[in-house]
């Protein structure tokens, strides 16, 4: 629809602005990043402890990780909460980015308001909802209290309602994802939309058969940052459960964290993070595939 | 037909109300909570304070060097959300609109960053960093923000990129435009939706980040603000008011810089509706 | 590409300046020492600058003494009448984060000349050389031996060769506080035995007196559940004693501790708020502060709120008891301190010159008028006025000589990843979903993870 197969001479002989445009972020890429990768996934093969010199030890690290239940553990909360985060989290930023594409008076002060959640630091999030879900004298129990329902659960140190208690505290926070669909729906030929209104579709018909496909690009790239924001997700756990009850709300980054600063055992942390890496790396090809990002069409 | 357009209307009208007071809601408890002595904060009232006092301000700022950090993540903030947007744009135009061999690696390997834990960077980071001797500096603690942020502006920017037609390109050249002026005039100028949108959320990286910030600087003439929040919590002596304030103190110009960033990306919404 | 050979090259090229950079660190700073030393001029040894970190800021209830330290050690040493040594402070705000970066910089081997080694960092310094054995400067100053007192030095030099890896600053003795209202209206006095205990919180729960009778916690590293936990083993005669003044047991599959927490997650479930599980220090501390609840356990740092107006009632301070637990428990063990990170001579000793400063007589004075932490030595007496001002500390000072056993807290026994995964094992032992027996068995397989764990 948008772009021509079609080679130009244009395209072809500015290599060296290709190289110019690229090398900033290459730099900065193997600045950052790759040197530091390089050194963790060497170090995960060694037993490296903090202020010890490492040995060489092969995979002993990823054997003794996958023996690990609470490791296990970890890959399976962080799996669903990516699963979690590219749907659920996705939908609800997708539909109030249509429903404030709508341009109703109030939509600039929700899409305004709606970012603050994000805005502010994770601390103090963190501790909001720590009150907030409060037992004893939280907003949330005294809430239900008021409206018939006693002994309501301590949210939080609750087996049963940890998962999801944690979860609320970033899943319907999608104001990211609406801000970037919304960036992107700008670039919509309004010809197209005023071509179906003349037609008689309804405004529902047309979100859903005319703007949804022409988002899926960036819908599939919300996608991928909201289920890769799931392999970051540290201080808001640390706040509010620390991976418990048990390890029930245990996930990567935090199996990281723990083994590397309260075990100090920094191979064995970075072998856990290379898993992570690899993790993310299949979860990210994947919806790649799902959504087709990245592919021309007409 | 009626009945179901009442229905959409209501459950539209239910959705954009919960999403205003999960929005508003933690500021304002935020906000009304700096004015509140600890034992009322920690008595848990969702209420209005009982006497609006601005000792939890002046406490803050007591306790933790707020303003000399301020300077520095402002210096951060900008100076990285500048050249994060600017450079890695230019990065992200090359990978939509060209067809080039390793196309596909460097797309990979960009995507790389959204993966690494953070808790494993710090260590090799540090090292990393003190080798060069850029440790406790702005400079490359801005550097490490650049590179946080260098895959969501890559994915956001290329995205945008890939929407616009590519005739563009070709219409410059044929008027005898070069690469980097057609690039800089012609093609960037239309993404400011993206270019907002990008540089919003590299900003709030860069302004809210703490664990590298802690690594990589030592003395407080380099620190940034989310380490003052610290200042007001220890293991036996927490002042929640005083860090509620603080927060407030590190939230309103971010607030601010995103409402004007928010105002590039809605006249971008309003006008550049129509293409080609 | 030509570009992927461009990236290969450098990425080379920076791997291998990382990795001379790795080990030269420590090596360039013995040639600017000679350089140093050759131009020094007057007697004293040449002027040194000493990195040193600190989480002693902000809220800190030690920030201000900190700060005083900084500053008259800084006078004292200024090149005048003595050496020149500056300080390069770094603040680390919230111990949690001091003790990562330390962890950070064990592991790149760039330890502050002056570092404080809990959570297992000092275990992992000794083990590996990096840390400075001090007793050739103890022993050659008498004086100074005297002040810090013997049992300061036993515990010190409580290592695998003997030598003197920490000097402690200050004495922690922890028994419990209580509100005698309350306690009145129950009609009860604190508990001498075990039994005691549980008949007083009963009395307390039916008197309507309080919400809850203990203000406990089992977020964060549950402290005042712990030091609970800490004296029931304690108390509990030879082998429980014995046990809690292990450094690093290996085990809790033991009779004393499963009763202990048995009786731990009664007092959880029966005697204390709902928030208790999961509650940070915070919260249960205001409860006690609030009169929401009756008993808490907590050291003496705690004393100034219960005067402070925003954080009690006016006249609260008035209400509050001290007592030793029951069996005249009480923790009591000395803080792990301060150590020496391997450099050049002229700096270890200037570090050395730093730790005197603040652990000898006059450091301990100032830490206890400023900061309420208990001196080394039964020499350092408190002043009439401080007495005047801290009741409840002078009279936990007054208790400490009944006390009939000593043990240490959970933490400083424990494995640093045991106490850590005990915080989230805590919400299913009060909700059933593990019994006493499970938990422990859980704790050890939560030891064995720590790097230091020796699994002989």
């Amino acid at each position: 629809m948008h772009q021509r197969e079609g080679v130009t001479d244009w395209m072809n002989i500015k290599k060296r602005w290709l190289v110019l445009f690229l090398l900033p972020a290459t730099a900065v890429f193997i600045l950052v990043y790759a040197i530091p990768v390089s050194m963790l996934t060497a170090t995960s093969l060694t037993d490296w402890i903090v202020a010890s010199t490492p040995h060489f030890n092969g995979i002993d690290n990823y054997i003794r990780l996958f023996h690990d239940p609470q490791f296990i553990s970890a890959i399976k909360n962080t799996l669903l909460w990516m699963l979690l985060q590219s749907t659920l989290h996705i939908s609800i930023g997708v539909i109030a980015a249509l429903i404030l594409a709508r341009k109703k008076f109030y939509w600039k002060f929700v899409r305004t308001v709606y970012m603050f959640p994000n805005i502010i630091s994770s601390a103090a999030i963190g501790m909001l909802f720590v009150m907030l879900f409060n037992p004893s004298f939280g907003f949330v129990n005294q809430f239900l209290a008021a409206i018939g329902i006693e002994n309501a659960p301590n949210w939080f140190a609750n087996s049963k309602t940890a998962f999801g208690a944690v979860t609320i505290t970033w899943l319907p926070f999608a104001a990211t994802v609406t801000i970037l669909v919304m960036a992107e729906m700008t670039s919509i030929d309004g010809a197209i939309l005023e071509a179906a209104r003349v037609d008689g579709a309804t405004e529902f018909q047309m979100d859903v058969y005319i703007v949804l496909p022409m988002m899926k690009n960036i819908i599939g790239t919300t996608a991928i940052l909201g289920a890769t924001s799931m392999l970051q997700k540290l201080d808001i756990i640390l706040m509010t459960t620390n991976g418990g009850p048990g390890d029930l709300t245990l996930n990567m980054p935090l199996y990281v964290y723990k083994t590397a600063f309260t075990a100090k055992q920094f191979g064995l942390a970075n072998a856990s993070g290379v898993v992570m890496i690899l993790m993310g790396l299949v979860a990210v090809g994947l919806i790649n595939r799902i959504y087709g990002i990245g592919k021309k069409e007409c | 037909m009626k009945v179901k357009k009442i229905i959409t209307k209501s459950c539209i009208f239910v959705f954009i109300l919960l999403i205003i007071i999960i929005s508003v809601g933690p500021l304002l408890w935020v906000l009304l909570a700096s004015f509140k002595t600890n034992r009322e904060i920690l008595n848990g009232g969702v209420g209005l304070p009982e006497v609006f006092s601005f000792k939890n301000y002046s406490d803050a700022l007591k306790l933790a060097p707020i303003l000399q950090f301020y300077i520095n993540s402002i210096l951060a903030g900008v100076g990285s959300t500048l050249a994060n947007v600017f450079f890695l744009s230019m990065a992200a135009y090359v990978i939509a609109r060209f067809q080039w061999k390793g196309k596909k690696f460097f797309r990979m390997i960009f995507s790389l960053g959204l993966l690494i834990p953070g808790a494993a960077l710090l260590q090799p980071l540090y090292q990393t960093m003190t080798t060069l001797k850029l440790h406790d500096s702005l400079i490359g603690l801005s550097l490490v923000y650049i590179a946080l942020g260098l895959p969501t502006t890559i994915y956001v920017m290329s995205s945008f990129f890939m929407t616009i037609p590519i005739e563009l390109e070709e219409s410059a050249y044929l008027d005898g435009a070069g690469f980097f002026r057609t690039f800089a005039s012609i093609i960037l100028p239309l993404t400011k939706p993206a270019l907002g949108t990008a540089a919003v959320l590299e900003f709030l990286l860069a302004w809210n980040e703490f664990q590298f910030a802690l690594t990589l600087t030592a003395s407080n003439a380099k620190r940034t603000l989310p380490i003052a929040l610290y200042y007001f919590k220890s293991q036996f002596a927490s002042n929640y008011g005083a860090m509620f304030a603080a927060t407030i103190m590190v939230v309103i110009p971010s607030i601010a810089v995103y409402i004007l960033l928010q105002e590039q990306v809605v006249s971008g919404l309003s006008s550049g509706a129509v293409k080609g | 590409m030509k570009l992927k050979s461009i990236v290969a090259w450098s990425l080379a090229g920076v791997i291998c300046l990382n990795l001379i950079g790795c080990s030269d660190g420590k090596n360039k700073e013995t040639q600017s020492a000679v350089r140093e030393d050759q131009t020094a001029e007057n007697d004293f040894p040449a002027p040194v600058e000493l990195s040193i970190s600190t989480f002693r800021v902000g809220t800190h209830s030690a920030a201000v003494a900190e700060a005083r330290y900084f500053k008259e050690f800084q006078e004292y040493y200024n090149g005048v009448d003595r050496q020149k040594i500056t300080l390069k402070v770094e603040e680390m705000p919230s111990d949690e984060e001091y003790y990562n970066q330390m962890k950070i910089r064990a592991a790149s081997n760039t330890l502050p000349d002056v570092f404080e080694g809990k959570d297992g960092v000092l275990e992992l310094a000794v083990e590996n050389g990096i840390a400075v054995d001090m007793s050739k400067y103890v022993n050659a100053d008498e004086q100074y031996k005297k002040e810090l007192g013997e049992s300061t030095i036993a515990f010190g030099s409580d290592w695998e060769d003997g030598g003197l890896y920490n000097i402690s600053y200050g004495l922690q003795a922890i028994g419990y506080f209580y509100n005698k209202e309350m306690f009145d209206k129950a009609g009860i006095s604190p508990a001498k035995t075990w039994d005691e205990w549980t008949s007083n919180l009963e009395a307390l729960k039916a008197s309507d007196a309080c919400k809850a009778p203990l203000s406990m916690m089992t977020g964060e590293n549950g402290w005042t559940t712990n030091l609970i936990l800490a004296s029931i083993i304690g108390t509990s005669e030879e082998a429980g004693n014995r046990f809690m003044n292990t450094r690093y047991v290996d085990t809790y599959q033991t009779p004393e501790v499963m009763d202990a927490f048995s009786q731990i997650q009664e007092m959880l479930q029966e005697y204390s708020l709902p928030d208790a599980v999961g509650s940070d220090y915070a919260t249960a501390a205001n409860h006690f502060l609030n009169e929401d609840t009756a008993i808490i356990a907590n050291g003496p740092w705690m004393t100034p709120d219960f005067s402070d107006p925003d954080k009690a009632a006016e006249g609260f301070d008035q209400k509050v008891g001290v007592a030793l637990f029951p069996k005249n428990g009480a923790i009591y063990q000395l803080e792990r301190g301060y150590s020496i990170a391997k450099s050049t001579k002229e700096k270890e000793d200037a570090a050395f010159k730093f730790i005197q400063f603040k652990t000898n007589a006059y450091g301990q004075t100032i830490h206890l008028e400023e900061a309420g932490v208990l001196p080394l030595t039964s020499d350092i007496q408190m002043s009439e006025d401080y007495k005047q001002n801290n009741p409840h500390v002078a009279e936990l000072v007054e208790l400490l000589d009944t006390i009939e056993y000593k043990y240490q807290t959970i933490d400083t026994i424990s494995y640093p990843t045991a106490i850590s995964s005990l915080g989230t094992l805590y919400p299913q032992l009060v909700d059933g979903s593990l019994t006493a027996e499970e938990l422990v068995r859980l704790l050890d397989d939560a030891a064995a993870k720590d790097a230091s764990y020796k699994n002989e």
